[in-house]
């Protein structure tokens, strides 16, 4: 019935979009990127249930992982940026990465994470994790369980990375903004213990390393408050260290502004900047493996926006 | 009391920690860092606020047998079970158990065969049971994999098939010599720690009645015994204490690490993801061109959402180029604007609450 | 290929049945969407208690505070009574009579933060921003000349489109009206059209425009500016400050539109890592690795449950 009424009064809308998605085909356009245009231009259409949006968004997020179109992507000067200042440091930098996200924003920041730490193991940087939000020390551990101990310890059983010497966890910490000033000052007067209970004067490594200043590039995993704002106002703008990060799409854009004021070194946003990581460290992972998904995905929503909009203005102007 | 104090209190952190900033040098900055770390502390508390506050509605829902009373059920037995699992066992991602290499040292040599103590044997039948398992896994691997995860797996699965890794079992015999010279038993994770402690002490003893430890410094002492207890243990077990520790015992992934990687994750990551359905749905119903603002908006938003895929590079360079452009230039642009704008409000906001004229911590809590 | 530890094969699975009864939600609300729902927050608050109670609590107050005859008498351990006081004064929010006490440790927090905000959000967000801002308009030996020959006329058409559309404002709402299928499209596509030719646009020297410091650099200034006026609410927005304003909220539009971009490529994102999980750890891992007889009962289970709570929502609703 409504499907009937529909075709009759969005014909030339829905006859359109068939012609825009055989153009696309006929100029060689990947397979699954004209039948998006089709199917995403015309069911809507056809059937303006909520639901059906849901179905669809599904349907284009699952295909192309199970039939990836292998689509390269560009390096961002952001991205590239950090990358370049971490592979300029000396083997055996301290890197101080801040987990300040929880899981809820993990298949986002994760693959960032782990492109990151993969980059720092290779060049032989030492890291120190600490995590302003609680659920950050467990994924701090299960960076350092993905990337040094199943990985690179694995296969590289004579020069591992040995807890203490190369890197160290430290906890969680209540108070946001307040942490990250008091490590400017002393890390002894913040964590008296890592995280395995064992007094920061007892860790070899933290021996050299007092304070903020010690540290040769902070990284901030962001997505909130306390977040990577708090790293530019402590460690660039007071102790006058580098810092990079990699924040939420979400709150990307708002990082902008640090970069062109050199605030910030490099910024990984969302899974693009993963990505994009990945591929300059050249382990593609599953942010890399996302990234066709997210074109398709996108391509729907574009799509979704241009028929919404024209079915309401031809709405209203059968109206007027 | 109840308005004076909290505003004196306000005042004079806020002035401590301007005056911080910019008279570092004593006393300010231990003042500062003692009114910091207390902060931290009652940050925890607030914490802990929350936690109580949750499980008083809840449980009152529950006593009331309000609507929905049974998910108030469910809300409390995850947060007490979660927190009985961390608090048993512990909130590391890791908990070490024993492994009784010695055992399984001996159902090894049963199933194959082999004499005790017989070092070769051992050591060609393991290489055999690696290259066997080696061949098994080979043959199910459909994907290319690494050399290192190649021999992980190996390794876990021989440990499920033996009891103990390889390496464990090769240096069974020594712990079997050192177990039985030891009045403890293998059932708890720190008897052989404690064993080798127990070593180490000795060593300690004898040196100090010795009279070696005059004329030296607390690290000179330490260094000594140190190595007199390597050189000894060394040379009366056969192997370091820090393989003898290896050797008995290893890391599993400890239950409350379980609850965050099975339950707490799946859980938050999927309640977020739902909102990429309602986003489409907007697409769909809300976002209209209905002003030209809206429209530079949408056309925006649209080279953004292309030129950040690679969908973008498909269709052309210029597409990325231009999404980095808006994103470096106009976007930077407005947000900067934006953020100047919070700066000086929130600039003037703290000073008001600094200076008592902003009051948002005397709400609630009566008068 | 890995072999999973039959802990993770069931975490798989709980984790997989969890992950379908908040996706049941899409179809309809319902009692297993609520399960899931609580169990979260009962899970979260039980993790951040352990967390803070092993991170926080045991270092920083009771391996430090003073208990007689476990830990000498010390300035520090005597000190450490303070913000346990406070802390416990917090708690006393619960209590409906002493709940005036918890606004003792809340001052102290809020006095605290806005002191450090106070000078860093000046420091970070408003005068480096100033700072950045004010940047050379030519920065390049012959860029001046290119300003003159190339981006001042090309800026100069930006600015006259603007301030026409500003100043026919009224009359573009009612071709909005009049017109309003052909005039929305036409804007975007001029809108596109001209982006476009600003992306491909290329200086004698084959530097593209938009790579062009110099070019970018007077659009922020142009941008930060304009926008600082329109937040300056203490003047009409009338007249030459009017225009100004208005160019500031095209920049503000251009910025917000960037951010919804942004938010669109985030929740797919989200939804994105929840897929790989179901299609690769679960089902390419969990589901082959578990016998198969008990794959399709737990599978078929999993719908029957979801089924009869849909179709208990309906019944419930048609009451």
């Amino acid at each position: 019935m409504d499907i009937k009424r529909n075709i009759s009064r969005y014909s030339r809308l829905i006859v359109a979009m068939l012609v825009a998605a055989a153009v696309l085909g006929a100029l060689g356009a990947p397979t699954l990127v004209w039948i998006c245009v089709a199917v995403a231009g015309v069911v809507p259409v056809l059937i303006p249930d909520r639901r059906m949006i849901f179905l669809l968004i599904a349907v284009f997020v699952v295909l192309p992982l199970l039939f990836p179109m292998k689509l390269e992507t560009d390096i961002t000067p952001e991205v590239q940026n950090m990358y370049d200042r971490i592979e300029e440091l000396e083997s055996g930098s301290v890197i101080l990465m801040s987990f300040d996200f929880d899981p809820a924003t993990r298949p986002e920041l994760y693959p960032a994470t782990l492109a990151f730490m993969r980059h720092c193991v290779r060049k032989g940087h030492r890291i120190v994790t600490m995590a302003l939000w609680p659920l950050g020390v467990s994924l701090a551990e299960e960076a350092v369980r993905d990337v040094i101990m199943d990985e690179w310890n694995v296969e590289n059983p004579d020069d591992p990375y040995i807890y203490g010497r190369d890197y160290v966890h430290l906890p969680y910490m209540a108070g946001g903004v307040v942490v990250a000033n008091q490590v400017a000052a002393s890390f002894e007067q913040v964590y008296p213990r890592d995280l395995r209970g064992t007094p920061l004067r007892d860790i070899p490594m933290m021996r050299g390393i007092t304070n903020l200043g010690n540290i040769d590039f902070t990284f901030g995993l962001s997505s909130g408050d306390p977040g990577l704002r708090e790293w530019i106002m402590v460690a660039s703008d007071r102790v006058g260290i580098d810092v990079g990060g990699a924040a939420t799409a979400v709150s990307a854009p708002e990082f902008y502004p640090y970069l062109q004021a050199g605030q910030l070194v490099g910024l990984m946003g969302g899974l693009k900047g993963a990505s994009e990581y990945e591929a300059l460290v050249g382990v593609p992972d599953t942010a890399t493996a996302g990234m066709d998904a997210q074109s398709l995905a996108h391509l729907a929503i574009i799509i979704f926006i241009i028929v919404g909009n024209v079915m309401f203005f031809m709405d209203r102007r059968g109206k007027a | 009391m109840k308005k004076t104090v909290p505003l004196a209190i306000v005042f004079v952190t806020g002035v401590a920690m301007i005056v911080q900033f910019f008279i570092p040098p004593w006393p300010f900055n231990v003042l500062a860092e003692t009114v910091q770390s207390w902060v931290r502390i009652i940050a925890a508390g607030a914490m802990a606020l929350g936690i109580a506050s949750l499980l008083a509605v809840n449980l009152n829902k529950v006593y009331r047998q309000r609507e929905g009373w049974p998910f108030s059920i469910v809300t409390v037995a995850s947060l007490i079970g979660m927190a009985l699992v961390g608090f048993v066992w512990g909130s590391a991602e890791t908990r070490l158990i024993p492994v009784d290499s010695p055992a399984a040292y001996t159902r090894f040599i049963e199933a194959k065969n082999i004499s005790v103590d017989d070092a070769e044997a051992l050591d060609a039948a393991i290489v055999e049971e690696v290259a066997d398992i080696r061949a098994e896994v080979e043959t199910r691997v459909d994907v290319p994999v690494t050399e290192g995860a190649l021999l992980r797996e190996i390794d876990s699965r021989f440990q499920r098939r033996w009891g103990s890794s390889p390496a464990q079992l090769r240096s069974a015999p020594l712990v079997r010599d050192f177990v039985e010279a030891q009045p403890q038993n293998l059932d708890t994770v720190d008897a052989i720690p404690r064993a080798i402690l127990a070593v180490r002490a000795s060593v300690y003893e004898e040196l100090f009645e010795a009279g070696e430890f005059e004329g030296l410094t607390v690290e000179e002492q330490q260094a000594l015994v140190e190595g007199t207890f390597q050189e000894r243990f060394l040379a009366a077990w056969g192997v370091s204490p820090a393989e003898m520790l290896g050797a008995s015992q290893r890391e599993v992934r400890s239950p409350f690490f379980w609850g965050y990687e099975y339950l707490y994750y799946p859980l938050a990551a999927t309640m977020f993801s739902l909102l990429a359905f309602f986003v489409a749905s907007a697409a769909f119903r809300a976002f209209r061109a209905r002003t030209p603002e809206a429209t530079l908006l949408l056309v925006a938003a649209f080279f953004v959402m292309l030129g950040r895929v690679p969908l973008g590079d498909y269709i052309g360079e210029w597409v990325p180029n231009l999404a980095g452009w808006i994103m470096s230039v106009p976007n930077t642009a407005g947000m900067r604007a934006i953020m100047i704008g919070i700066a000086l409000g929130a600039v003037s906001y703290s000073l008001r609450i600094i200076l008592g004229y902003e009051r948002p911590y005397l709400a609630g809590g009566g008068d | 290929m890995q072999e999973l530890a039959t802990q993770d094969l069931v975490g798989l699975w709980i984790a997989a049945i969890l992950t379908l009864f908040i996706f049941s939600f899409l179809y309809k609300d319902n009692p297993l969407y609520k399960f899931a729902e609580h169990m979260f927050v009962g899970v979260s608050a039980g993790y951040i208690l352990v967390r803070t109670w092993f991170d926080i609590l045991m270092p920083m107050l009771f391996q430090r505070i003073w208990i007689p005859g476990v830990r000498e008498l010390t300035v520090e351990s005597l000190m450490v009574f303070i913000p346990a006081a406070l802390a416990i004064m917090m708690l006393m929010r619960l209590v409906p009579s002493a709940g005036w006490i918890s606004r003792w440790p809340l001052a102290f927090m809020m006095g605290v933060t806005s002191g450090l905000y106070l000078v860093m959000y000046l420091q970070t967000n408003a005068i480096e921003q100033i700072r950045a801002t004010m940047v050379p308009f030519a920065v390049a030996e012959n860029d001046w000349l290119h300003i003159a020959t190339y981006l001042f006329p090309v800026l100069a058409v930006v600015i006259v489109l603007l301030v026409v559309m500003i100043l026919i404002r009224e009359r573009i709402e009612v071709l909005y009206r009049k017109w309003n299928i052909i005039f929305p499209l036409y804007l975007i596509v001029a809108g596109i059209v001209l982006l476009y030719f600003i992306a491909i646009h290329r200086t004698p020297e084959g530097v593209a425009l938009i790579e062009n410091q110099s070019f970018n650099n007077v659009i922020l200034f142009v941008g930060v500016v304009s926008g600082l006026v329109y937040f300056f609410f203490s003047k009409a927005h009338t007249g030459a400050f009017g225009v100004t304003a208005r160019i500031g909220i095209y920049f503000l539009m251009m910025a917000f539109g960037a951010s919804f971009g942004y938010t669109i490529m985030a929740r797919i994102s989200l939804l994105i890592g929840r897929s790989q999980f179901l299609l690769d750890e679960w089902g390419g891992d969990a589901i082959v690795q578990t016998p198969v007889w008990m794959s399709i009962l737990l599978i078929l289970g999993l719908l029957a449950v979801i089924v009869m709570a849909a179709i208990k929502t309906r019944h419930d609703e048609s009451h």
